[in-house]
């Protein structure tokens, strides 16, 4: 009798757990979820801090200076640039340096999980997935090239020549500024929004060259190319960016998710 | 047989204890992540109004506009560029100035006390938005537009640097 009733309050007590379970999810998935957000956000902004990071450090004619391959940019990067994404929440390490990936100079962005916790590392696979697979790589260290079976490091290479703005952002600038740009030639004046090295924004550095205007006609042209309000500049500049990324024939590649940034 | 049946009776009741328990969230941790949502908004709707501000006021060269340091631009960015968050469970307001951090023309956010007393698990909440802002671009102070950390501080500033917009 007594085991008669142990076996019934044993077959209650487990379907009532199978129900309950049923209509619940695992505390595990949700943290999963709710990192690989984190973890995508921190991606996003560090592509946008390295993208500021490049497009400010060209040369004079508005082409990307590589600093060469293993060069750390955390400390170019912020605070200048932009921010690191925290470390602290979901136990991911940052960092960024530069190498050749695919025979391209390319900015790797690594994300390492600390401890090996295993949300954060199934939080990172669930990233990398939604990734250009070719861009990136799950490797056991940072900056590596091949992915390996198990790998939990995530390296985004971003290609420089993504961000070359000589190239899709600034033809259409230059070419309006062209014909202004030859008496102004001699203008070598350290300009504002230039930094020591004389390192400028395409568009600003263009700007230079309208110096020996007179006032009326320089605000005229300023409004011309950056816009009265520069949102509108950026929009406009951005709207380029995504024609030029549209029609490339690169894409594809991590240009599927740039376009997809400049159109958001 | 008894002990048998009050075994059963003592262990549906403490299931059911468990499961009801598993349904209620401690009213202090619920409170906390009130605290802290209620400052994650109020950060994320004033950042993005700041940011409007800038740009939309960049002079004819396209250069931000850089208040000085100190000077308090809340009466320019709300409400023509955003609402004013509401204010963080009773206890703190906000602040929008201009002020230098690592050398850099910046503009702090800060989350201020209305009054002096601010509670611990406002000050918990805090940290827990410190952990998930980006790092060191928090900072919670005695002052607002802080630079660094200092312990039991009890305002707290993002700073949106201008640089970064360019």
């Amino acid at each position: 009798m007594a085991l008669l009733i142990i076996i019934v309050a044993g077959l209650a007590l487990m379907s009532l757990t199978v129900v309950h379970s049923v209509s619940s999810f695992s505390l595990e998935d949700h943290e999963v979820k709710y990192a690989s957000a984190r973890v995508d956000v921190g991606l996003l902004m560090l592509e946008g801090t390295v993208e500021s990071y490049l497009r400010h450090s060209v040369d004079q004619e508005g082409r990307i200076v590589y600093p060469g391959d293993g060069v750390n940019l955390g400390m170019d990067l912020a605070p200048l640039h932009g921010y690191i994404p925290s470390d602290k929440l979901y136990r991911v390490q940052w960092s960024v340096r530069t190498g050749h990936y695919r025979g391209m100079p390319s900015v790797g962005i690594c994300a390492t999980p600390l401890n090996n916790a295993p949300v954060t590392v199934k939080a990172i696979h669930q990233v990398a997935t939604s990734l250009p697979a070719n861009y990136v790589v799950l490797g056991t260290d940072c900056f590596a090239h091949d992915s390996q079976a198990g790998g939990q490091t995530l390296t985004y290479w971003l290609a420089v020549s993504s961000f070359d703005d000589a190239s899709v952002l600034g033809a259409d600038v230059l070419e309006g500024v062209g014909e202004l740009s030859a008496p102004a030639q001699e203008a070598q004046e350290p300009v504002k929004g230039c930094n020591a090295k004389g390192n400028c924004y395409g568009h600003l550095k263009n700007l230079q060259n309208l110096g020996d205007l007179d006032e009326s006609e320089q605000i005229d042209k300023m409004i011309g190319y950056t816009s009265s309000s520069a949102k509108e500049g950026y929009a406009r500049a951005r709207k380029q960016r995504c024609e030029a990324l549209s029609t490339d024939p690169r894409k594809n590649s991590n240009w599927n998710r740039l376009l997809k940034a400049c159109i958001s | 047989m008894n002990h048998l049946v009050y075994l059963i009776i003592s262990i549906v009741l403490m299931s059911s204890m468990t499961g009801l328990a598993i349904k209620y969230v401690p009213s202090d941790a619920y409170q906390k992540q009130q605290t802290y949502q209620s400052l994650m908004q109020g950060y994320g709707s004033l950042h993005e109004s700041t940011v409007r501000y800038l740009q939309d006021n960049r002079d004819v060269q396209g250069f931000l506009p850089y208040p000085g340091d100190g000077v308090d631009i809340q009466a320019n960015v709300v409400p023509a560029y955003g609402f004013l968050p509401v204010n963080v469970v009773n206890e703190l307001t906000w602040r929008v100035a201009g002020g230098q951090v690592y050398g850099q023309q910046a503009i702090g956010i800060c989350a201020k006390p209305i009054s002096t007393e601010v509670s611990e698990r406002t000050k918990k909440a805090m940290e827990l938005v410190q952990a998930q802002m980006p790092q060191a671009s928090t900072f919670i102070g005695s002052d607002c537009n802080a630079s660094e950390n200092v312990a039991g501080g009890d305002h707290m500033t993002y700073w949106v640097i201008l640089s970064h917009l360019d």
